[in-house]
């Protein structure tokens, strides 16, 4: 072959050196995060962000590019800027704000990418599933079981909380700090839609049992179960969401968007009893 | 391994013991006054973090300058009779010696379990130092880490910890060349977790088997691993 002709693996590569940069906005980056941190429950429904000052220096940007952002998301209602003493940018409080916005987002997300985030999310928590089986120790693990364990019973937003700190640890005992970045950086982006399942306590048990098994593997050091695991119940996960993105199709308003949400969490509450063993 | 080893292996376990010190020295320099500060404060009740972390500012900062050793971060990460709002953890770090950003704003509803976090754990329950690791600090450094820590007792009570810490990647200057004629030798922690190694096949964060030869330090949860070239 001529060595001057580009391969097709060259040319992707510099494609992908060459890839626009783009420009989104600095405000609209702080907006993603903080879109992404109240979506995914880092804050909750009524809790206080830092205050503009704080979020300028921990962004680094200016103020005013943080009174854009935090104009934007009161202007979406995800938050209430109170003046005065003890005010402050609060999440808003009103219940279901938050799963509407999750919910507005799963519909306007395109079954293949719903899919495909799946995928990759399923491949970073088996990658770091299969390193913790290598290397996790039985302290660190009963550590981890025990936070799961106390959390069974928890309400949904207190429990998602959890989960995510549970599917967090699990993720650093790989000891690689690269997979722990990545599984950060999917589990910040696929948390909002798996909480949609959270109000359906089945879905959470499916949830908290595959976690234990996942645990168990572990510590047997068993890759291949371990993997099992993971891909069963993430796959179920997606197909649940699948069904759920398919019946929210037609709807706009938010009462819509809220009856259908419910509709489907009764179906499914029935349908999980009976298979899908996660 | 041969007596020749063994000797080598005690003098890089010395060294390191002695690296070891030197992190622990300014936290247990700071101990005492710490312990002044917090007594005379804690007698109107618990403080706050945000008063926690004014508190103790200077002195975390002034652990990370008094030191040749390459810490990356230090603070104090108090008991709930200390600390009973805001964040526990005050926590500086980095380059900039920047306050920690959960430090700032507080955990809110995402208040982790400090029992969780081996570096608190452990001192909360021997009373004794001790030095965790090598872990992936994700509250923290976001890299693999060691933490020391020394116990923060008030009026006979578990009251915190001071820790300090160092990025496994800033160890590596000090300890590779001195295992350079150990070839295959690796500095694992007490669950035979590999700290540094120069053994072909095991890495920082992979596991020993236990019953690899080793030589232990005295005075830290640490050992020099030998695999013979049979089990290597």
């Amino acid at each position: 072959m001529d060595p001057r002709q580009a391969s097709p693996a060259s040319s992707r590569l510099r494609s992908a050196a060459f890839a626009p940069i783009g420009d989104e906005g600095r405000a609209e980056l702080v907006e993603t995060r903080l879109l992404q941190a109240i979506s995914s429950g880092a804050f909750i429904e009524g809790e206080r962000l830092p205050s503009e000052n704080e979020l300028s220096q921990l962004f680094g940007v200016a103020l005013v590019t943080v009174r854009e952002a935090l104009g934007t998301l009161r202007h979406r209602g995800l938050i209430d800027t109170k003046r005065g003493r003890g005010g402050g940018s609060f999440v808003r409080s009103s219940p279901g704000v938050v799963e509407e916005v999750n919910t507005r987002a799963l519909t306007a997300m395109p079954r293949v990418a719903l899919a495909d985030l799946g995928v990759i999310y399923e491949v970073i928590v088996s990658a770091c599933a299969e390193y913790a089986c290598l290397r996790a120790t039985e302290d660190e693990l009963e550590v981890v079981q025990r936070v799961l364990v106390d959390a069974r019973d928890l309400p949904p937003g207190p429990w998602r909380r959890r989960i995510t700190d549970v599917q967090l640890e699990l993720a650093a005992l790989s000891q690689s700090v690269r997979l722990t970045s990545e599984h950060v950086r999917v589990q910040t982006e696929f948390t909002p839609l798996l909480a949609l399942q959270d109000a359906q306590v089945e879905q959470r048990h499916l949830t908290h049992d595959s976690l234990l098994a996942q645990i168990e593997a572990t510590r047997e050091g068993d890759v291949m179960k371990v993997r099992e695991v993971v891909r069963a119940s993430v796959r179920s996960s997606v197909r649940w969401l699948g069904g759920l993105r398919t019946e929210l199709q037609g709807d706009s308003a938010s009462e819509q968007l809220r009856a259908t949400l419910e509709r489907y969490r009764g179906q499914s509450g029935t349908a999980s009893f009976t298979g899908e063993a996660a | 391994m041969s007596a020749e080893q063994n000797a080598q292996c005690e003098q890089v376990i010395a060294h390191f013991d002695e690296f070891v010190d030197g992190i622990f020295a300014p936290l247990e320099a700071w101990l005492p006054r710490l312990q002044q500060q917090l007594s005379e404060r804690l007698v109107q009740g618990p403080i706050t973090g945000a008063q926690l972390t004014a508190l103790v500012e200077a002195e975390a900062h002034a652990v990370l300058e008094s030191t040749d050793r390459p810490l990356y971060g230090a603070g104090f990460c108090a008991a709930e009779n200390v600390v009973d709002e805001g964040n526990p953890l005050s926590w500086w770090q980095g380059p900039e010696r920047a306050l920690l950003a959960s430090s700032t704003f507080g955990p809110g509803q995402a208040a982790i379990d400090l029992h969780r976090l081996e570096w608190y754990r452990v001192p909360a329950s021997t009373l004794e130092r001790h030095i965790a690791g090598p872990f992936v600090d994700y509250l923290c450094s976001n890299e693999i880490t060691l933490t020391a820590s020394i116990p923060l007792m008030l009026d006979g009570k578990f009251s915190g910890v001071l820790c300090a810490d160092v990025l496994v990647a800033s160890l590596e200057d000090l300890l590779l060349p001195m295992l350079h004629n150990l070839d295959g030798a690796a500095l694992v922690n007490s669950s035979g977790r590999v700290v540094v190694s120069t053994h072909h096949g095991y890495e920082t964060g992979d596991r020993f088997a236990s019953d690899v030869e080793s030589v232990r330090s005295e005075r830290y949860p640490f050992s020099l691993a030998l695999p013979s070239p049979v089990a290597a």
